[in-house]
């Protein structure tokens, strides 16, 4: 039970990164970013093209080439439909993910290419009987300090202050002198920088790089965000442990012949949800046009 | 009463011309080498699925990733019914007799896929049509999503992830082209049907469809329901055109051509479904010829795997940054101003500041 608890927390931190990452863009400009998930897998393959250098320097080499991933994103597709529809934002960044994944077929192939990150994470310490793996430990506390970090940021300077007066209301924000480009841009910034951090932690546990690996982390970080409530940050990372939580305790307490239908379970389960909550656990109607 | 009956043959008269244009290019392709009656059979195909999903996202203006369900029902329960009992046997020793014995006509396998689609369609009216614009959009991709995990898993009569095999492979341009014009008659009947019209109505502006009385909701369970109907009939033929099917060929690729071909046309008319899915269906085969390399003519290629996929979101990506309309919408400068007029409204900006 507790050794579930301790996974559920690691997976729910990993997704709780990216739902975050995903729910910053949809508070300020309603967009879903499907392309969130190539973030990662740019991150992933920029893993691969500084491996080698300390690890230190990797990290930031990382970080600044899907950073500016992210604002070129930003610039070239998400300017020109801002203020569109939900739903052509939807499909803009569904094109818009679909064509960075072609490119990295074209030049990278189609065929899994391995990568060790944090080699000397693998191994497990022992607490109190139970066994938590290092990485797992890393993965908790770089969440929690970003977490807090980003809490921080929101808080107390001035541009977070901007940015939380743009998530509750552009117009007005813009009519009282927010920097509606500049906004848009910083978030854009921090998105990209929370999907390296997710690239790097998720990378570094299983190994293993495709073109299309951008699509089941980024499944989850919607799914949470659904699930904890649309519109809210601390809602994101709510819903990411709530999921966790509920697909490590589905996949211990399942019997054996159910097992395979986890996730449509879980999928279902979202569903429901949806439509006996459609602002999520924690969602406050109103806040979004859902 | 003379009025009335010629607008209503004015507003046939698209679809009329898109039989037409579909007629025109099957007898093209028809004295084609046998790689383009190939293409043009699958640019069919892909037709009744596309005018299906039309059927209900083009009317109603809600954005559905969830219409690849009603295909992938269509499609296995056409492959159910027509793979020769023998093989079928082999294959899944663990069906139910009667189903195991059962051999159908593709007519009549189509047709009662189309109703299984419907039926399950009922259901999915009942859970998404209770939400609206984004909610409904992630509700339906995660109910594909639990169906393509339950179609993944359930050995005893999908085959899981093996898939089935032998579903024969019998289609034509000349069997598959009725059933595209058919997909075509009934969209154009829901149409022009009051409960399409009103279903028009209330995705122009919903506030005030309601309160004319428009029950949008019902209207739009009918658009849905009669959707999965065509959408069912097209995987059944999706799957004859296949000859084998496994979980993947009818997931989120499938789910992205279809979007593809809807929005590149013009998602709000029926001719742009139509002209969406020749457009792209040519592109597609193209660049997957381009893709799998070899001669071209007198050109060599190296194969370049990925360039299909980059050039067709490009053009997702170009149509909706261009042209948010599709390449039927008449006026592209129209359709400009009015675009930038509502993004000035919700955003408060000045146009000059944008580009």
């Amino acid at each position: 039970m507790a050794q579930n608890l301790v996974d559920a927390v690691s997976i729910g931190s990993l997704d709780a990164l990216i739902a975050i990452g995903i729910a910053l863009l949809f508070s300020i400009m309603g967009l879903i970013n499907f392309a969130h998930g190539e973030l990662i897998m740019i991150g992933g393959y920029a893993l691969l093209w500084f491996a080698g250098l300390p690890f230190a320097v990797t990290a930031v080499l990382v970080v600044a080439v899907v950073v500016g991933c992210g604002l070129a994103m930003e610039r070239l597709a998400f300017r020109s439909v801002r203020g569109a529809s939900g739903e052509t934002l939807l499909m803009t960044s569904f094109a818009l993910s679909l064509f960075v994944q072609g490119g990295v077929l074209l030049f990278e192939g189609a065929n899994p290419k391995s990568v060790d990150v944090l080699g000397s994470l693998g191994a497990s310490v022992h607490v109190a009987g139970l066994s938590v793996g290092k990485l797992d430990l890393a993965i908790i506390g770089v969440t929690a300090v970003l977490l807090l970090g980003l809490a921080w940021f929101l808080r107390a300077t001035p541009l977070g202050v901007q940015m939380r007066a743009a998530a509750e209301d552009f117009r007005m924000a813009r009519a009282l002198g927010v920097r509606a480009n500049l906004v848009v841009a910083i978030a854009f910034g921090v998105s990209g920088a929370f999907a390296a951090i997710a690239a790097i932690f998720l990378v570094a546990r299983t190994g293993t790089l495709t073109p299309a690996m951008g699509l089941s982390p980024v499944l989850t970080g919607f799914v949470a965000i659904v699930l904890g409530g649309l519109g809210r940050l601390w809602a994101a990372a709510l819903g990411a442990f709530v999921l966790a939580l509920l697909s490590v305790m589905l996949q211990a307490y399942l019997p054996t012949s159910m097992a395979p239908y986890r996730d449509a379970l879980v999928y279902l389960g979202i569903v429901v949800i949806l439509v006996m909550r459609p602002h999520g656990i924690a969602g406050r109607p109103g806040a979004v046009r859902v | 009463m003379t009025s009335s009956s010629t607008s209503a043959l004015a507003r046939c008269a698209p679809a009329v011309a898109c039989t037409v244009l579909v007629l025109a290019v099957s007898g093209l392709a028809m004295i084609g080498s046998e790689t383009t009656q190939r293409t043009a059979t699958q640019m069919l195909v892909m037709g009744v699925i596309a005018v299906g999903t039309f059927i209900f996202v083009g009317n109603s203006g809600v954005l559905s990733f969830g219409h690849v369900v009603f295909v992938a029902v269509g499609a296995y329960s056409t492959a159910l019914t027509t793979v020769p009992h023998g093989l079928r046997q082999a294959l899944l020793p663990e069906l139910p007799s009667w189903l195991g014995r059962l051999e159908l006509g593709l007519p009549e396998a189509l047709l009662i896929s189309g109703l299984l689609s419907l039926l399950v369609g009922v259901v999915f009216s009942l859970i998404i049509l209770r939400l609206d614009g984004m909610a409904a959009g992630i509700a339906s991709l995660a109910l594909l999503i639990s169906v393509n995990v339950v179609i993944g898993n359930w050995d005893a009569v999908t085959r899981g992830s093996q898939g089935i095999v032998g579903i024969p492979t019998d289609l034509t341009i000349g069997t598959t082209v009725p059933w595209l014009i058919g997909a075509i008659a009934v969209a154009l009947a829901h149409q022009l049907s009051r409960s399409g019209f009103r279903l028009r109505a209330s995705r122009e502006d919903p506030v005030a469809a309601a309160a004319l009385g428009v029950r949008i909701r019902r209207d739009r369970s009918i658009a849905f329901v009669i959707s999965a109907f065509v959408c069912g009939v097209g995987g059944g033929l999706y799957a004859h055109f296949l000859g084998a099917l496994t979980p993947g060929d009818v997931y989120l690729q499938l789910t992205l051509l279809t979007l593809l071909m809807l929005i590149v046309g013009g998602v709000r008319s029926l001719s742009g479904a139509v002209i969406g899915t020749l457009f792209i269906s040519v592109l597609a085969e193209l660049l997957r010829r381009i893709e799998a390399g070899g001669e071209v003519g007198p050109i060599a290629l190296a194969p370049h795997p990925g360039i299909q996929q980059l050039i067709l979101a490009l053009t997702l990506l170009l149509t909706l940054l261009l042209r948010p309309g599709g390449i039927t919408s008449l006026s592209r400068g129209t359709a400009r101003v009015r675009w930038r007029v509502r993004r000035r409204a919700r955003w408060g900006v000045s146009g000059a500041s944008h580009r």
